[in-house]
């Protein structure tokens, strides 16, 4: 019997690596020889009784009695055993996550900036109610792995938005101060002068990351206004759970120039932060720390820094323990612990005066606009962000399977998700209500302030009147008797005790004269803006002498964003749009059934038109009936919302659609198929540059035209060779030269004019080859 | 303001191969990066953890049969973004250039002083000196598919390393496995 021969059947063919030839050339030798080679640590069970020699000492010591033939095992099988064992050198798991890239073309100051955003791509998977932050280990590891941030800065400096005088001279006066406290009013743009401050210092190169601290709830508008007022740096929040925390307090030292966090997680990450040295500390609502013996305080007040900056609205010059707290921050040493008992109010006010810049509104009133308005986005709650996400997610789903669904359907699931993003139905948390806390009331009501809240749902503002009980407010609804509502208005007018009216949206809308507030906060926002703005303008009257400061809460990752989104896509694509904004229905809304569907990523079901009847055929040179002009804005960079736009000028047209854009792309194919109506239009003609034309484009339009012909539209696309021409459209009949992408984006809408000129469409749809006699 | 996800035109690949913490075993990862080097993907093996026999066994080849067939392969072919070139720390990791067919190039700043080779280079040697940018040169060895691709792998790293540094992507990586091997046991 050949005992090799189930070795031989192993290795029949010689081995195809040096490893396997190893392998085998040892198992022969181990045969051979009578030696089995045991790892004990792989092999526990084998190397108790049956193995002999080893290669280590520590295996050695292991394998004692060392005889195979002692133990009477089976030599061969030991070695058939032995070779698996070392075959098998385990290949390793491999894990890891995709990051998505996204470049956000801005347009400041006239030129176009590119900002690149990098995401872990667990974050589009939001709706997973098991991963409500959608993050991994890996999606974790993006800011070790993101590139070093930038230290010099070649670019021009370019701002959003031209500062005011009095911010020119704060942010001045914080370039030049290591330890200040700005105490602005609020609304006089500490966060901007802060950051611009900041921005100066970086390209100076006197420093090079910042951390910022500031109440949870204003977190992301802190974000956002890095974003928007210094976009070339990065900046990353710290929050979230505690490894993200710890990560990201190890990781960011050199990838980023500002982190954002707040107090909460400086006091949790105390022992992390300790010995991290920062160019520059700015503590938002530094009176946070005014107790002087609060964790918070004591671990704030522990941070080491170049450069500390305090921000508030708050006077605290009054208050001695206080002014020591927040002192003991920007000024460490400023006041010795022996003498605070002794100093006087005087005094201390002498002491602080070098470190403290503070301007009233009555003093920055020459530069104030009437109005200034002022967006804050916040973060839902941990309860709040769970009870949304699946709200969502059994919307979603109810729409999906329902048969028949309407758009009454989706706005049933909007208002549903509007009123968690105000209040979580079961625990009552809310992240606006915090604002109104942390940030908004004790400076909007301090010394003589009045502040009005305003909301579309009765049951908010009951459930914040409830809540806001020190500030005695009134609650102003449709629901109130006219001698109710007298009442209540007279009260707040005269009365010093009532500090905060909540209106409703709708029952404060016109009428009320309410000029005693001049702040204002729109706890959940409405479709249309100028109903909004109604609201806000019972402020606006004639004796009202402050500057209103309007304050509108938007919750991030929500309906809400994605609302304001297309709201502000159509504001600057469409001033017609904007013109036809009207108090939302079913019947006339702002948003079209598309867009009211796509914002849960659904299309809306087709309906067949009870129009569907045999369409006029236009007789040959029949002119084209004259009607209301319609203006249509094409935005160049932006092709396909072209096409959203352009859907209800579409649905209105008749007889033609001449639709000339050098812009123009396939995708525009697929919404025409979908929102031209058969019985209104006979024709569709494209008119387009050469760099449209290619295969996909070609079968596109192929089509089209045969779903097009079924439905008796006759369809034609002709390509330009060369455009003399800018831009323009042609629609109803007339046409319409689009401004210069100056006039646009300064939003003078009203200089889109129809051209005197005749419509130069005829004559260039001569020239123009048919789409199958151009090659892509 | 428009967002657009960006095409993925030119890709690095970048392949580092560590010890574990504990020195025991050996662990490796992928990072594809854009040309500006923002990440686009990464991915790390498990660590490998090589018995006392297989040490033995293995003795002199173990690094680079661990190395090359057990990390970098899977790693390359599970990439989802696959690059065309992968940069590897020293020059000994360029035959993953025939295991995974990828150009291989391994890069360290020039006046480094990197591992020592017995073996003549397989291929072209060479120097990139960023023009433009306050970047160091970087000494490349390459292993290249063919001379085509050789002048295409060139020219991207010319433009890769004028606008970040190409060395500095494997500290990033070592960090970050650094911070894996704390934060999941899986990777210790």
């Amino acid at each position: 019997m050949d005992l090799l021969k189930p070795l031989r059947q192993r290795f029949p063919m010689p081995p195809p690596s040096t490893v396997a030839l190893l392998q085998q050339e040892l198992a022969w030798q181990l045969v051979e020889s009578n030696l089995v080679l045991v790892d004990p640590i792989a092999s526990p069970r084998l190397s108790q009784n049956h193995a002999i020699g080893t290669p280590s000492a520590h295996a050695t010591a292991v394998l004692d009695p060392p005889s195979v033939i002692e133990t009477g095992i089976d030599h061969l099988d030991a070695s058939i055993h032995i070779v698996d064992l070392l075959a098998s050198l385990p290949r390793p798991e491999v894990n890891g996550t995709i990051f998505i890239k996204k470049e956000e073309e801005q347009l400041r100051l006239g030129q176009r900036e590119t900002k690149t955003r990098i995401e872990p791509q667990g974050l589009q998977g939001r709706l997973d109610p098991k991963h409500p932050r959608g993050l991994d280990i890996f999606g974790m590891l993006l800011p070790i792995l993101m590139p070093p941030a930038r230290t010099e800065f070649r670019d021009e400096l370019l701002f959003p938005g031209e500062l005011y005088g009095y911010q020119r001279d704060g942010v001045k006066w914080l370039f030049e101060n290591e330890s200040a406290l700005l105490a602005d009013d609020m609304g006089l743009g500490k966060t901007v002068q802060a950051i611009t401050a900041f921005r100066a210092l970086i390209r100076r190169g006197l420093a090079l990351q910042a951390l910022v601290i500031c109440p949870k709830s204003v977190l992301t508008n802190w974000m956002r206004e890095l974003e928007r007022w210094a976009p070339e740096l990065v900046a990353v929040r710290v929050h979230g759970d505690q490894q993200a925390r710890h990560i990201a307090w190890r990781a960011y030292v050199g990838k980023c120039h500002v982190l954002v966090t707040t107090y909460e997680t400086v006091r949790q990450d105390r022992e992390t932060i300790r010995g991290r040295t920062f160019d520059l500390v700015v503590a938002d609502e530094v009176q946070r720390i005014k107790n002087p013996d609060a964790d918070t305080s004591r671990a704030v007040r522990s941070l080491t820094a170049k450069r500390r900056w305090g921000l508030s609205g708050t006077p605290l010059e009054n208050k001695l323990e206080d002014v020591v707290s927040v002192f003991g921050f920007i000024q460490p040493g400023l006041f010795q612990a022996s003498e605070v008992p002794f100093l006087g109010a005087q005094a201390l006010r002498e002491r602080i005066r070098p470190y403290v810049l503070r301007r009233l509104k009555k003093d920055a009133l020459p530069d104030l606009p009437e109005t200034v308005d002022d967006t804050k986005w916040l973060d839902l709650t941990e309860a709040q962000r769970q009870a949304y996400n699946r709200a969502e997610t059994q919307g979603v789903i109810r729409l999906r399977q329902t048969t028949d669904v309407t758009v009454v359907n989706v706005l049933a699931l909007i208002q549903q998700l509007k009123q968690i993003c105000n209040f979580d139905p079961e625990t009552g948390e809310s992240t606006k209500l915090e604002f109104l806390h942390e940030e908004f009331l004790e400076q909007a009501c301090q010394d003589d302030g009045k502040a009005l809240i305003i909301s579309q749902y009765v049951k908010t503002l009951e459930n914040l009147a409830g809540r806001l009980d020190e500030y005695k407010p009134h609650l102003y609804t449709g629901q109130l008797s006219t001698a109710q509502r007298d009442t209540i208005i007279n009260e707040f007018q005269s009365d010093e005790a009532h500090r905060l009216l909540l209106l409703s949206l709708r029952a404060g809308g016109q009428g009320l004269n309410l000029t005693r507030a001049n702040y204002a906060l729109l706890f959940d926002r409405w479709w249309n803006p100028a109903v909004e703005d109604q609201a806000v303008a019972r402020l606006i009257r004639i004796g009202q002498t402050k500057t209103v400061f309007v304050t509108r809460l938007m919750c991030r990752n929500t309906i809400e964003e994605r609302i304001e989104q297309i709201l502000n896509r159509k504001r600057l694509l469409f001033q017609e749009v904007v013109d036809e904004l009207t108090d939302v229905s079913p019947e006339e809304r702002v948003l079209s059934e598309e867009e009211l569907f796509g914002l849960f990523g659904l299309t809306p079901p087709r309906r067949t038109s009870g129009r569907d009847q045999e369409p006029r055929k236009p007789a040959a040179g029949e002119p084209m009936n004259e009607r209301q002009s319609t203006v249509l804005e094409i935005k160049p960079e932006t092709p396909y919302s072209n096409v959203l736009s352009l859907r209800q000028t579409l649905r209105r047209c008749e007889n033609y659609i001449w639709w000339a854009d050098r812009y123009f792309r396939p995708q525009g194919l697929e919404e025409m198929l979908y929102c031209v109506d058969p019985a209104l239009v006979r024709e569709v003609r494209i008119l387009s540059g050469p760099d449209t034309v290619n295969e996909r484009a070609k079968g596109e339009f192929a089509r089209f035209s045969e779903e097009m012909q079924r439905k008796g539209v006759i369809t034609e696309w002709r390509v330009l060779k060369s455009f003399a021409h800018d831009r323009f459209i042609v629609t109803q009949g007339a046409c319409f030269l689009v401004p210069s992408v100056d006039i646009i984006f300064r939003g003078q809408y009203s200089q889109i004019r129809e051209t005197p000129i005749p419509p130069p469409f005829e004559d260039w749809w001569k020239e123009a080859v048919p789409l199958s006699q151009v090659s892509p | 303001m428009t967002t657009r996800q960006v095409p993925h035109a030119a890709l690095l690949g970048f392949l580092a191969f560590e010890k574990t913490t504990k020195k025991d075993g050996f662990i490796a990862a992928l990072m594809v990066t854009d040309e500006r080097g923002y990440p686009m993907e990464f991915r790390a093996t498990t660590p490998v953890r090589p018995s006392l026999v297989q040490r033995t066994l293995y003795g002199s080849q173990l690094e680079h049969y661990v190395a090359i067939e057990l990390c970098a392969k899977p790693l390359v072919q599970q990439s989802q973004r696959k690059p065309r070139t992968v940069l590897v720390p020293e020059p000994w990791l360029l035959d993953i250039a025939e295991e995974s067919k990828v150009n291989v190039a391994a890069i360290w700043h020039a006046g480094e002083v990197i591992r020592v080779e017995e073996k003549a280079p397989p291929s072209a040697t060479g120097t990139i000196r960023p023009t433009g940018s306050t970047y160091q040169p970087v000494v490349y060895r390459g292993n290249f598919m063919n001379p085509d691709q050789e002048r295409e792998t060139l020219a991207l790293l010319e433009i890769c390393a004028a606008r970040f540094d190409l060395v500095e992507v494997f500290q990033r990586m070592r960090s970050a496995l650094e911070i894996l091997a704390k934060e999941d046991p899986r990777y210790a």
